[in-house]
Formats: C-alpha cells, structure tokens, sequence
C-alpha cells in the first residue's frame, strides 16, 4: 500500500511540475467569469426584450408576462449553467485523458520505469499508484468545479437543481471510466491513439447513437449534461446507481489494465 | 546458494530475432561476475530478463533461488541501468527518499541513508539541486546511489562508467572493490574490458546470443594455450611430439613445446613422460582480458 501511495504522490508531484492543476484552476476561474458575465448580459436582454413587448396599458408589465420574464431569464440561468458545465467537464475529460494515457507510457518511454520497477514494486502496484494519483487529480478538478458552480450559481441568483448539485461528483465518476479504459488503451496503443479512442468511447457529450459504442463502452448513463440544460430532477437514488456502474465499469477496465501490464514487455 | 541462476534461459523477438539461446549461468555469492559481449550479443537482454522486464520465450531465472518475477528478490538488488533515466523535477536527495520508500526503508533511516550514498558517490554537495540541473556524470552517479540505497546483496551494472571521466571512474572502481571486499555479488556489464579485468573475478562472454565461454580470467587463459620448457629433447621424443600438433621451439636456448590448448597440452605432456623427459617449467599463456575477448568471438585480425 506504502507503494502505490508514494507512486500516487509522485504521479500529482510531476503534474504539479507540469504546472497543469495550475493552469486547469485558471481556467475554471477564467470560465467562472466568462459565464457570469455573459449571464447578466442575457438577463438583462430577456428583461429589456418582455418588457418592451409586454407592458399593458398602464406602461406597467402585466402578470403574464411577469412569469413569462421569470421563466425566460430561469432559461437563460439553466442554459448557461449547462454551458459552464460543458466546457469544465470537457476541460476534465481532456485532463483526464492526458493523465490516463500518459501515466504508465511516458514512464515507459522515459525509462524511469525501469528504476522503480527494480525496487521490490510489482506491477500492479505500479499501475495502481499511478490511476490513484490520476484519481487525486480528477478528485481536486471536480471539487474545483462543485466550488465554481456553487458561486457561479450564488452570483447570479440561480437555484442548483439537485443535477447540477451532483455534476461535479458525477463528473468526477465519468473521469473514473474514461481514465481507466485510456490507461487500458495506453498499454496496446499509442498514447495519443489511446486517449482519442478513449474520448470516443465515452458518450456523455455525444447525445447521438454511435456505431461506435457497439464495441467500445458507453458513458451515456451519466450523460447529466441534459439533465442541467432541462432543469430536470434526479433522485439521490440515481446519483447511487450511477455511482456503483461507474465504480463497476473502472474496476473491469483496470482489471483488464492490471493484465495487460502484467504481461507487457517493457521493451 | 547461487544469487544468480538460468536455466535454459532464451528470448526470441516478436519477428522471429533470437536475441538469446538457451543461456545456462550461475554466479555465486560474494562474485564479482563480468558479463561481456559485442553489441547485440544479448547482454541487455539478459539483465531485462533477469529483472523481469522481459518474458522469457524459454526457460527461467532465478535470484537468491527465487523466480525473478517475485518482486521480494528486488528488495536485495541494486540496479543501475546503462541510461540512467530519473525522475527530473526531485532533488538528489529526495529522490533518493523516494526511491527509499520504495524499498521499504523506513522513514526516519530514509534521509540519513540518502546522505550516506550521497557522500559515497561524491555527490552530497550537489544532493539539494533538482536532477535536470545533473551533468551526465552527475545522473550516472546519482544512478548509482539509488543502487547503493538499500545496501544491496546484489548489484546489477549496466555499462555502468560510459559517462564517467577518469577520475569518477576510478572513484567507481574503488566503490567496486570495496564492494567486492565487503562480499557483495556485482553483475557488470561493460565494454570497458580493462576495467572488467581489473576487478571481476569470473566473465562470461556472449556471442549472438550464446554464451561462448564462462570461467576466471585464468580459466580462459589456459584453454588458450601454453608453453612447456623440457630439458633435453630425445630424437625419440621429437618424432613422438611431431604426432601431436604441438610447436617446438627453441626459445633463448631452452626447449620449449607451445601448446595451442588444454586438450594438445595434456598429449604434450603424456608424450614426454612416456619418452622420460622432465619439464621443467610451464607457462600458462598469460592474455590479457582484451586477447581472450577478441578471440572468443572470432575477431583476431582486429587485434
């Protein structure tokens, strides 16, 4: 265990080095403002366009067209939380996928692997301590993003649906998936190959059917992306049964994973 | 106890390359052990084989009698691989506690064995620079630290000086003696042959993936050949001598049959007793580790 834990800290150790979390913060920040912004602009669009067209006789805005303003402007709070939370979650899936499918093979590559393979470290535990610092990664980006949302919603005076409440940890859960079927890729194929396959196998911003989802594994199911955009409600229920399929899934993808390195050849 | 063992041990490539054929080796305990070899011989093959890097295609491996994919065999093993490729972003230093935790030293012993291997290899001054700032001779000692940490039963070297410059050099042969004196196993490979020579106490030499000879330096020497000094020649003995194909020189005076082999010099040697002639002296053909190199893998025209 003492194994897979250093190899976890060093995995965050060369991402810090990377200055990749830094540059990952900036951009929630960066996104957090951007959508902000934009959504007291459509706030003020929606009420200046209701009001022009709905003002009764009396110069005053009717009720009707009272709540047609609310809801419009509740529209444009949900469509721009779910944009927010589309392009974090794409940042996510991106990160994800470098960090997955580089972890092991730029070790390989480097030849650093050999070194640290020579110590009395066996396979599995290498490749577990690299997915547990991945995991570390994706775990602090989510909470980033649950932060984000959270003031991004407090801003601008928006009520967090119980979906968009759960996005980050749902985020998080779909990064488990797609980290370990591009680990798992990343030890038949290129890398880079690896993390696009991996990208494609993972369904949650691709609403269509894809041929492709016959043979590689479908994330749709935690697909909330819609749920957002449609203000709908999930139960505390589905968060559960998300949460177990996407635990489920990793753990098949990293057992499949765990046999691959087990007999790879570090060449 | 044998601390290193193959058996039958060989490795062919996907494509159909035999990198090596049915490599049978034990090295001892407290042996120094040379493994040389041109490029392609299957040397790295060899060592990635025995920790375990690579599948064999045939046969097996063994360290301190345990199959090599138990990674409890690593925990007595110290490896320093021919590019040394380490983590760039540590410090010496914390690298080396990295690597400490990895084979299990406990935290508290961590930094003090650090130093320790630090000072050992001379690079303590430089143990709190970050690793990307090392000169090649830096990684190449700081790559032989992390195969000191752990006080290992058995070392692993890999090329081990190609980039060091003299005077590391010869610091890294006093570690080896050291070593040596203090009876820890040590696997080098290296093509620095007056080096091997200079410390190894047996080398196997490799040829396209056959192990072409093993013994001690002396060993190899004699299956080369030597010389027998007799005294006076019978006209017997000659012509008994001439059957053999066996030299006779005279050589400052003295009688001397130059034998090319082990087999030619126990002939030699029956014939002369059977014809009543005293040898006074033999003389095991001295080579150097260079001469027994080159002619073990057919190359005594670039000598």
């Amino acid at each position: 265990m003492s194994a897979v834990l250093l190899i976890a800290g060093d995995s965050i150790r060369a991402l810090l080095h990377q200055r990749l979390l830094v540059a990952l913060m900036l951009v929630t920040l960066g996104l957090t403002v951007l959508f902000s912004v934009l959504l007291t602009e459509a706030k003020e669009w929606v009420a200046q366009n209701l009001s022009n067209a709905g003002l009764d006789q009396t110069g005053r805005l009717d009720a009707k067209n009272l709540n047609q303003m609310r809801t419009g402007i509740d529209m444009a709070g949900s469509f721009f939380m779910a944009g927010f939370y589309w392009f974090t979650a794409l940042g996510g899936t991106v990160v994800t996928l470098f960090i997955c499918a580089s972890a092991v093979a730029t070790d390989i590559r480097r030849g650093t692997i050999r070194i640290v393979l020579a110590k009395p470290v066996s396979r599995a535990q290498f490749l577990l301590g690299k997915y547990c610092g991945a995991v570390a990664v994706m775990f602090g980006y989510s909470l980033l993003i649950g932060i984000a949302l959270v003031l991004f919603a407090y801003a601008n005076e928006l009520n967090l649906n119980l979906a968009a409440r759960y996005a980050p940890w749902l985020m998080f859960c779909h990064n488990l998936m797609v980290g370990s079927v591009a680990l798992l890729l990343s030890l038949l194929i290129h890398p880079l190959l690896a993390a696009v396959v991996a990208y494609f196998a993972s369904a949650t911003f691709l609403s269509s059917p894809n041929s492709l989802y016959s043979i590689l594994p479908s994330h749709d199911r935690i697909n909330v992306f819609t749920l957002i955009m449609a203000g709908k409600l999930i139960t505390p229920a589905d968060i559960a049964l998300l949460t177990l399929y996407a635990f489920v899934v990793t753990a098949i993808f990293l057992l499949l994973a765990l046999w691959r390195f087990h007999t790879k050849e570090l060449i | 106890m044998s601390v290193i063992r193959t058996e039958d041990l060989g490795k062919t490539y996907k494509g159909g390359t035999a990198a090596l054929r049915g490599l049978n080796l034990t090295v001892n305990e407290a042996e120094v052990f040379g493994f040389l070899g041109p490029n392609g011989a299957g040397k790295s093959t060899t060592i990635q084989l025995l920790l375990n890097f690579l599948r064999p295609s045939t046969g097996k491996a063994y360290l301190f009698d345990q199959p090599v994919s138990c990674p409890e065999t690593r925990s007595r093993l110290g490896y320093l691989p021919e590019s040394v490729n380490l983590h760039s972003y540590y410090s010496g230093h914390r690298l080396l506690e990295l690597y400490g935790g990895l084979l299990g030293i406990r935290r508290a012993a961590r930094s003090r064995q650090a130093r320790e291997v630090l000072e050992r290899v001379g690079l303590l001054e430089a143990g709190g620079q970050t690793v990307s700032t090392y000169s090649k001779g830096m990684l190449q000692r700081l790559g032989l630290a992390q195969a000191l940490l752990n006080d290992p039963d058995l070392l692993i070297l890999d090329e081990p000086t190609s980039n060091l410059d003299p005077v590391a050099r010869r610091d890294f042969r006093d570690i080896l003696l050291d070593l040596k004196a203090s009876g820890k196993t040590v696997f080098i490979c290296s093509h620095i042959l007056s080096e091997v020579e200079s410390v190894c106490d047996r080398v196997a030499i490799l040829q396209q993936g056959n192990l072409n000879q093993v013994g001690t330096l002396e060993e190899l020497s004699a299956a080369r050949g030597c010389r027998i000094a007799v005294g006076d020649l019978t006209a017997e003995a000659l012509e008994a001598l001439a059957a053999t194909a066996a030299r006779v020189a005279l050589e400052r005076g003295v009688a001397t049959i130059v034998c090319a082999d082990e087999k030619m010099r126990r002939e030699v040697e029956q014939v002369l007793q059977q014809n009543g002639v005293a040898i006074e002296r033999v003389e095991i053909e001295k080579q150097s580790l260079e001469e027994i190199f080159f002619a073990a893998i057919g190359r005594e025209e670039t000598q």
